[in-house]
């Protein structure tokens, strides 16, 4: 369910992309059947997924994902701490100029967020386990992976429209299409 | 557990599988000698390189924090393999830091297939 969240949450806020994730799903079930049964059961429209236990993560950018996608991430465990820090790193090295942290959004348990991870530095600040094992902090990440995109012909352009993009939510949320309709036999 | 419970509904034949196999994976990572090879899993490539993480490294190994040492990566990809029969059997592997991904030809061997890696931490 938790999958099926964030493609409704993309659809929400960017149909475009959205869309073109979809439309790559499709692509990867329809023209690669050696891997369709690999979505069988896949419910999301990220197909370059990461899980990510008990490290902090420190500063970087989604390398690989596409600059006008948005990418999902998804916190379990029990801990507190561990914000989602947004910083603004310098070009020159950070042991001489250090990173300025511009945002700091609460990252607890059970938190999502979409955000454009290959334009915005992050990083997560440290946390503490509060219950139980110390480790015990876990993440999972969605990307919208250029490459991914690219293979399956889609392009993500930048910046996003959004003409009709309330009328594709209505036509998928609404008429109970999904992907896993678009399995082709 | 909670991550256990939560995701009990999830488990698909092949995520109880590949849960046991999980902790033979990471410790595969681990040594970063000898490939893995059981049951649809076939680690084909491991490396291992030495991570210095700045002025977080801690020889203590604190809760929550990054710490210098070897980091080792798996690759491998399978067949039929579905992402979120993947994604379960990790959860339920959560003694241990690790970064596992999975995405179209991340292995090295996974071309017009799935690959996956998985990176083991100190």
């Amino acid at each position: 369910m938790t999958q099926v969240k964030f493609n409704v949450l993309l659809a929400i806020l960017d149909p475009n992309a959205a869309n073109t994730l979809f439309e790559t799903v499709n692509y990867f079930k329809t023209y690669h059947p050696q891997i369709r049964s690999a979505f069988a059961n896949a419910a999301s429209w990220f197909i370059s997924q990461a899980f990510i236990a008990n490290r902090q993560t420190g500063t970087h950018r989604d390398g690989h994902s596409a600059p006008a996608g948005l990418d999902g991430l998804l916190t379990f465990g029990h801990y507190q701490g561990g914000h989602l820090e947004l910083v603004d790193k310098k070009s020159t090295p950070a042991s001489t100029v250090p990173e300025v942290v511009n945002v700091s959004i609460p990252y607890g348990p059970m938190t999502g967020i979409l955000f454009r991870g290959s334009l915005f530095p992050h990083r997560v600040s440290p946390y503490q386990s509060i219950v139980g094992k110390d480790l015990n902090r876990f993440a999972m990440a969605f990307f919208c992976d250029r490459e991914v995109l690219l293979h399956a012909g889609f392009n993500l352009p930048y910046p996003v429209p959004r003409e009709d993009h309330l009328a594709w939510i209505a036509e998928v949320f609404s008429s109970g299409m999904s992907p896993q309709t678009h399995i082709v036999p | 557990m909670f991550l256990k419970s939560a995701h009990k509904d999830e488990l698909t034949e092949d995520a109880v599988k590949y849960a046991k196999l999980g902790p033979l994976i990471l410790e595969k990572c681990r040594g970063g000698k000898t490939a893995y090879k059981d049951e649809g899993v076939e680690i084909d490539q491991i490396d291992s390189e030495d991570e210095r993480d700045e002025k977080q490294s801690s020889s203590k190994g604190a809760k929550g924090k990054r710490v210098a040492g070897v980091v080792h990566s798996a690759y491998w990809c399978a067949q039929g393999q579905s992402v979120r029969a993947y994604l379960s059997h990790l959860l339920l592997n959560s003694d241990h830091r690790y970064i596992a991904q999975t995405s179209y030809g991340l292995a090295p061997s996974s071309e017009s297939r799935i690959g996956h890696k998985i990176q083991s931490y100190p």
